[in-house]
C-alpha cells in the first residue's frame, strides 16, 4: 500500500513538472509570437538612434517589410540621406546588403551589426528563443511594474550568437527585457522593451532599448554605454506585394 | 715576378690613377650602399613576415561551414605526411589562427583583431625571446590568460602592461565567447603586420575558438633554406592530394584569394608557401631586386666609361715605356699581364675604399628616422634603414665590376702591345 501511495505521488509530481515545464514553453512561444507574424506580413517605419559616447548621435530610419512565414525580410534605408536607398534582403540563409553607390550586392550576415548600431541584423527578424534555446530555469519575480518570469536559456545550436539569455516575460508573451551573456556568461547585451502597440489583438515592440555592456566611454568619470533606440512606428499587417522582397526592388527604388 | 713588377708600375703612376681609383671608390660605395640597404630592408621584410606566420611552407584547413574558421581536424594524416617528407632541420610551428573574428574591448572601446595567434609560448620560445617588446618581455611563465600585444593595438586600447581587457571571439558555432585576458607584453612591431595582432595561449584560442585542446589552425615549416620554400610546399600538396580535400595549387595571393572564395563542404586543405602570404610585398621586393640591379648596371658603365677613358690617357703617356719592354723582348702577354694585375690591384683598392665608404654611408643612413613614409615601416628595423652586409652580395658585386672593367681595358691594352715596336717606341698611338 505504502508503494502505491509513493508510487501516485511520484506520478503527480512527474505530472506536475511536465505540466510546469510544458507551460514555460508555451509562455515561451507566446513570447516568440509576440515579435513574430507567420500568418500575415508585417510593415513599420523603423528609427534606430544609435548614441556613442564621446562621438555623438547617429539617427537612421528604415522601412522594414518582413515575410516571417518564409523567413524573408527587405530593409530599406530612408535616412540618413546619403544612404537613402541602401537596402537589406534575406533570402533563406543568405542576407544581403546593397549599396546604391556602387549598384552592388554583398552578402552579410545576421550575427553582424546593423549600421554600426549595437542592433544586429537578426533583430528585424522574428524571434526562434522557444526553437533555438532549451530551459534552464524559470523564476516568477516582479520588474519594475510588471510581474514577470525570468528565463534562463541555453543553447548549443550552429549561428547563435549568444549562447546564454536571461529573458523576462509577462504571462501573456511580452517581452520585457532580455540579457545576452557569451559562452563565458559574460554579460554582452541588455535590451529592454518597455512598450508595445497592440494592434488587432497582436503585439508589435514599440521600442526597443539595447545597452551594449562592454562599449561606451568614461565621460566626466562615469562609464556611458553604447546605446540603441529602436522606435517603430506605422506598424502594418496589410499584404505586402511579393516583388518587395527582390533584389530588383531595391534596385529599383535606387532609381 | 709579375705582381712585384705591377704592383712597383702602379705605385710609379699612381697620379694617373687616382681618378680611375676615385670613379671605382665612389661607383662601388653606391653600389655597397645601395645594395645592403636594399638586403636590409628585404630581411626586415622577411623577419617580420616569419616572426608573424612562423614558417616559409604553410598547411592550413579552412571549415567553410564556420565561416571559414582556420582549423585541422586531421591533423594526424597532415603531421604522417608532413613527417615522412621532411628532412632533419625543419622546424614545425603549430598555431591557432583566429582570423577576422575577435576584437579585444577595454574601457569601452572596441578594437577588431586581424589576427590572433594561439601558441604555444613554451615551443616558440626562440621567437618571443627575441621579439622587441615596448613593455613587459618574454617569460616562460606566461599562464593561459597571458595576452600578449602590439603596440598599435595597446595605443588604441588605451592599455599597458598589467592591465586587463576582454578578448571577444565569435566560436566554431557562431556563437561569442569571451575572456579575461592580462596584458604580459606590449610589441613594439608598427609594420604592416603588426597592426592588429595579438597573441595568446594556445589552448585558451582553442577553447575559445570551440576547437577541441589540441587542435591547431595551422602548422608552419621554418625551412633551413627559405629558397627551397616553394618546392616544399608543391611536394607536400601532392603528397597530401589523395589523402585530404585540398584546395588547388596557390602560388600567388590571388590564386589564394580565389580558392578561398570557393565553396566547399567541411574542411579543405591549403598548402603554399610565404611569398604567397606576402603578395604584394614580394612584387616590391622583387622590384627593389631590379632597381638595385639597374643601379649596379649603370654604376659598373660609369666606372667603365671612367677607366677606359683614362686607361686610354695612361696607356698614351705610357706607350714608350711599354714599347721598351716589348722591345727588349719581354712577351706582349708579360706587358698585357703586367697591365692587368695593374688594374686587378687598382680595383682592389677601389673596391677596398667603396667598402668603407658603403660602410659610412649606411651608418650615416641610420641615424636617420624613415617611419614619417607611408607605408615604409614594413622596410624598416626600429624604425630604422638597417643594411645587410652579405658576403655573396660582396662578392658578386665585386666580380662584376672587375667582369665589366677588366675586358675592355685588357683589349686595349692588347691592341696596343701589337703595334709594331717602332710605332711604340715613338710614342705612336693614334691607332687606337
Amino acid at each position: 500500500m505504502r508503494k502505491l501511495v509513493s508510487f501516485i505521488m511520484w506520478g503527480f509530481l512527474c505530472l506536475s513538472l511536465f505540466a510546469q515545464t510544458s507551460t514555460d514553453v508555451a509562455r515561451l512561444r507566446r513570447a516568440d509570437g509576440s515579435w513574430t507574424y507567420v500568418d500575415s506580413d508585417f510593415s513599420a517605419e523603423y528609427e534606430i538612434i544609435q548614441d556613442t559616447p564621446g562621438r555623438g548621435r547617429s539617427i537612421t530610419k528604415a522601412a522594414v517589410f518582413r515575410r516571417d512565414r518564409n523567413n524573408i525580410y527587405t530593409i530599406v534605408v530612408l535616412e540618413p540621406q546619403a544612404d537613402r536607398g541602401q537596402g537589406y534582403l534575406k533570402q533563406g540563409d543568405t542576407l544581403w546588403i546593397y549599396d546604391p553607390e556602387s549598384g552592388q550586392f554583398n552578402t552579410t550576415s545576421s550575427r553582424d551589426r546593423f549600421r554600426n548600431t549595437n542592433a544586429r541584423n537578426s533583430d528585424f527578424t522574428q524571434s526562434t528563443l522557444a526553437e533555438d534555446y532549451r530551459i534552464l530555469s524559470v523564476s516568477s519575480v516582479r520588474l519594475g511594474r510588471f510581474d514577470a518570469f525570468l528565463y534562463e536559456l541555453e543553447s548549443d545550436k550552429s549561428g547563435i550568437t549568444f549562447p546564454y539569455m536571461k529573458v523576462w516575460i509577462t504571462d501573456d508573451g511580452r517581452i520585457l527585457k532580455t540579457e545576452d551573456y557569451s559562452l563565458s556568461r559574460q554579460l554582452m547585451r541588455t535590451t529592454a522593451v518597455p512598450n508595445y502597440h497592440q494592434i488587432s489583438g497582436r503585439l508589435v515592440p514599440q521600442q526597443i532599448f539595447i545597452v551594449d555592456e562592454l562599449e561606451g566611454a568614461v565621460v566626466n568619470g562615469t562609464f556611458v554605454h553604447e546605446r540603441t533606440i529602436l522606435t517603430v512606428s506605422n506598424p502594418s499587417f496589410a499584404p505586402v506585394n511579393d516583388s518587395v522582397f527582390s533584389r530588383t526592388f531595391l534596385e529599383r527604388i535606387r532609381r | 715576378m709579375i705582381l712585384s713588377s705591377s704592383f712597383r708600375y702602379l705605385r710609379g703612376h699612381f697620379r694617373h690613377y687616382l681618378f680611375v681609383l676615385l670613379v671605382v671608390a665612389l661607383g662601388f660605395g653606391f653600389i655597397t650602399t645601395s645594395s645592403s640597404l636594399a638586403d636590409g630592408m628585404q630581411q626586415s621584410v622577411e623577419r617580420s613576415a616569419l616572426q608573424h606566420y612562423a614558417g616559409h611552407v604553410f598547411i592550413h584547413g579552412r571549415d567553410r561551414q564556420a565561416r571559414s574558421l582556420m582549423v585541422m581536424d586531421d591533423l594526424a594524416i597532415i603531421e604522417e605526411v608532413v613527417d615522412s617528407l621532411l628532412p632533419p632541420g625543419v622546424q614545425k610551428v603549430y598555431r591557432v589562427h583566429g582570423f577576422d573574428r575577435t576584437s579585444l574591448l577595454s574601457g569601452g572601446s572596441q578594437f577588431p583583431l586581424k589576427d590572433l595567434f594561439g601558441v604555444d609560448f613554451i615551443a616558440e620560445a626562440s621567437l618571443f625571446s627575441q621579439l622587441d617588446y615596448l613593455q613587459g618581455q618574454y617569460s616562460t611563465d606566461w599562464d593561459p590568460n597571458t595576452l600578449v600585444l602590439s603596440a598599435p593595438a595597446a595605443e588604441l586600447l588605451k592599455v599597458r602592461f598589467g592591465d586587463s581587457l576582454v578578448l571577444r571571439v565569435e566560436n566554431r558555432q557562431g556563437q561569442t565567447d569571451t575572456r579575461e585576458l592580462v596584458v604580459r607584453a606590449i610589441l613594439r612591431d608598427d609594420s604592416v603586420f603588426g597592426y592588429s595582432r595579438a597573441y595568446i595561449d594556445h589552448t585558451t584560442a582553442a577553447q575559445l575558438l570551440g576547437l577541441s585542446p589540441a587542435s591547431y589552425s595551422v602548422l608552419g615549416l621554418v625551412l633551413p633554406d627559405p629558397l627551397t620554400s616553394r618546392l616544399w610546399a608543391t611536394t607536400i600538396r601532392q603528397a597530401l592530394e589523395n589523402r585530404l580535400p585540398l584546395g588547388g595549387p596557390i602560388e600567388t595571393r590571388n590564386q589564394l584569394t580565389t580558392e578561398l572564395r570557393k565553396s566547399w563542404q567541411g574542411v579543405r586543405y591549403f598548402v603554399f608557401d610565404l611569398p604567397v602570404y606576402l603578395g604584394e610585398i614580394t612584387d616590391l621586393l622583387g622590384a627593389l631586386r631590379l632597381g638595385s640591379y639597374l643601379l649596379l648596371g649603370i654604376m659598373n658603365l660609369v666606372v667603365l666609361a671612367a677607366a677606359l677613358v683614362t686607361y686610354r690617357v695612361v696607356l698614351h703617356q705610357r706607350t714608350r715605356e711599354l714599347g721598351t719592354l716589348v722591345a727588349l723582348g719581354y712577351p706582349h702577354i708579360f706587358v698585357v699581364a703586367l697591365l692587368f694585375f695593374e688594374l686587378l690591384m687598382l680595383l682592389g683598392l677601389g673596391i677596398l675604399f667603396g667598402t668603407l665608404l658603403g660602410l659610412g654611408a649606411t651608418q650615416v643612413t641610420g641615424l636617420f628616422a624613415f617611419e614619417w613614409i607611408p607605408g615604409f615601416e614594413l622596410f624598416l628595423t626600429n624604425g630604422r634603414l638597417v643594411p645587410l652586409f652579405l658576403s655573396s652580395r660582396f662578392f658578386a658585386n665585386s666580380g662584376i665590376m672587375v667582369l665589366a672593367v677588366i675586358p675592355p681595358v685588357l683589349f686595349m691594352a692588347l691592341r696596343m702591345v701589337h703595334r709594331p715596336i717602332p710605332n711604340l717606341l715613338k710614342g705612336q698611338l693614334t691607332a687606337l
